[in-house]
């Protein structure tokens, strides 16, 4: 199971004076059950990806395929299984309370009473938002990073299977940004799909199966476990800073320090830098 | 200089007050950050620098003239200039250079002298060639860039910036920065600015951290390494490269003879190079 974007391009004000072609021939893939980064520069399309994966823009060219089922066109089947929760969320919010709030969306979908009441409870316990504490707070009183919990509950009580966050940690403080990513963890263990759009590559590399590069509208780079230092490489030349952790050691081997850097994790580079200094650089 | 002298601010219909007995001096042509979690108090502290909001109490001057006078306070607002991390709220024109013309038009200068101030803040903030597309169509970080430029173009004495590059890619916010502390070097423009990233700041004179509407401490950037600690404390996150410093040193065990001085990779590696 999982979406699939074929050659998908998109134009905004078609025929008008600010054409302007924003995706173009964009393939890939979000397999379920994993954590995908979509990461690019300022106005590469990202937004706009993220808003036709969730069915919001009609797919201009191309196809989209949800679960193997091909879905063009047809905005009212992506919205069983896809939520997104849009950046600063806190701007959308329409009640005054938290459980209210989570509750509205699935007002209209026809449930029970006690059903609403239980998937309410329940999402709000994913997100670390428990019942007891915050079900009758006051949205506007909550902390930014509490707000970001509101609006991924929503979605979660909607019961889609793929959530999709569109610069999710904007504006968050560091336990924000911190809670975040536990949660976002959580929520592959409990067979959700998620998909982050950042402009953050060390916060996406801390979590994410596969991490897709936007440049100009196009795929310039799909980002797994298969790091190589000419990848990173090019990845600098799109601009993109790499973790201190990553660029320090691409340079003590540019110095000629003897490094190997099989494996780009945290650790291990720096067991790798450790391990290269000891010979001469270490005191007794 | 702008001087607060204990002030407290509370927003009207809440019990507890937003910031407490601040006390700070900012002197001309100093780059000042203030960094803190959200709801420390930061963004309060911007909007009372140009008269937005009102102290509840205490006392705020900028060069003398007092905030809370009506008079002083037009003359104030054209001292500083304030720009707001949500940049949707602060664009009003059809087109980026006629958004950008608002404020000094609004001053009365020559329509030469605005077209000159126009081209080169949208120059500033790499965005000359929008200059005549509509806002609306433009991402949220190039919109945040036309809110700058905007400013920018008042030539303001003062620059109070509240999370300038909230929105932005790395690049951008590279450019950003670069080019507020050339604005502070060579205009001799007094910066304040408010974030949640100390990254950004690393070449501010002085970073107050803010929490709980308190001042709870004044760091020198150089001080940063030893306040690992502390910061987390205030939840606030230390710059990459330090974090990376005390890793290596507890690899080490404690062997590896870092002073944890650099600030930046290219500094770090040069450290350790030095080492051989």
């Amino acid at each position: 199971m999982s979406i699939k974007l074929e050659n998908i391009s998109y134009t905004y004000q078609i025929g008008r004076p600010f054409e302007k072609l924003v995706l173009e021939n964009i393939s890939l893939e979000i397999r379920e059950n994993t954590i995908v980064g979509i990461m690019g520069a300022t106005s590469s399309g990202k937004t706009t990806l993220l808003q036709i994966l969730a069915g919001l823009l009609t797919v201009q060219k191309g196809q989209v395929i949800i679960d193997n089922d091909i879905k063009v066109n047809t905005q009212n089947t992506f919205v069983n299984s896809v939520g997104l929760v849009f950046q600063f969320p806190e701007m959308q919010f329409i009640l005054d309370r938290v459980f209210d709030e989570i509750a509205y969306s699935l007002t209209f979908l026809k449930l029970k009473q006690a059903e609403i009441k239980n998937r309410v409870l329940e999402s709000m316990e994913i997100v670390g938002l428990p019942g007891a504490k915050y079900k009758d707070r006051r949205i506007e009183n909550l902390s930014s990073g509490e707000k970001r919990r509101v609006a991924i509950a929503t979605i979660l009580a909607l019961d889609r299977k793929y959530i999709l966050l569109d610069e999710p940690t904007a504006a968050l403080d560091y336990p924000g940004r911190q809670d975040l990513q536990k949660l976002i963890l959580r929520l592959r263990d409990s067979n959700k799909t998620v998909v982050i759009v950042s402009h953050d590559l060390s916060y996406l590399l801390e979590m994410c199966d596969e991490i897709y590069i936007i440049s100009k509208g196009r795929v310039a780079m799909v980002l797994s476990s298969d790091l190589r230092p000419e990848k990173l490489d090019s990845l600098k030349t799109l601009s993109h800073p790499l973790p201190a952790y990553m660029e320090t050691a691409i340079k003590l081997k540019k110095k000629g320090f003897d490094l190997r850097l099989e494996n780009w994790t945290e650790d291990a580079l720096i067991e790798e830098i450790i391990a290269t200094l000891v010979s001469g650089h270490l005191a007794d | 200089m702008i001087s607060l002298r204990n002030v407290s601010y509370t927003y009207p219909h809440s019990n507890q007050a937003a910031l407490v007995n601040i006390t700070l001096d900012i002197a001309v042509g100093e780059f000042i950050a203030v960094v803190g979690k959200n709801a420390s108090g930061k963004s309060t502290l911007a909007r009372l620098l140009n008269g937005m909001l009102i102290p509840s109490s205490g006392l705020i001057t900028v060069d003398g003239l007092k905030i809370t006078d009506k008079q002083d306070l037009v003359k104030i607002r054209k001292k500083v200039g304030l720009l707001l991390p949500s940049p949707d709220n602060q664009i009003i024109f059809n087109l980026v250079e006629e958004d950008v013309a608002f404020g000094p038009g609004n001053l009365g200068l020559p329509t030469q002298e605005i077209r000159d101030r126009v081209d080169t803040a949208l120059r500033m903030v790499s965005m000359e060639e929008f200059k005549k597309h509509p806002p609306y169509l433009l991402s949220g970080g190039q919109k945040q860039k036309v809110a700058l430029a905007g400013l920018l173009a008042m030539n303001p004495e003062y620059l109070v910036l509240d999370e300038p590059t909230v929105m932005l890619d790395s690049q951008s916010k590279q450019s950003i920065i670069q080019n507020i502390i050339k604005i502070n070097r060579n205009l001799k423009t007094t910066v304040i600015m408010i974030t949640h990233d100390l990254e950004e700041v690393i070449h501010a004179d002085r970073i107050v951290l803010l929490d709980e509407g308190t001042i709870k401490g004044i760091l020198q950037p150089s001080d940063l390494s030893m306040n690992t600690e502390k910061l987390e404390k205030l939840g606030i996150e230390q710059i990459e490269v330090i974090k990376l410093i005390d890793k290596l040193k507890a690899k080490a065990q404690g062997k590896l003879q870092l002073s944890s001085n650099s600030l930046t990779v290219e500094e770090l590696v040069e450290e350790i190079c030095q080492l051989s």
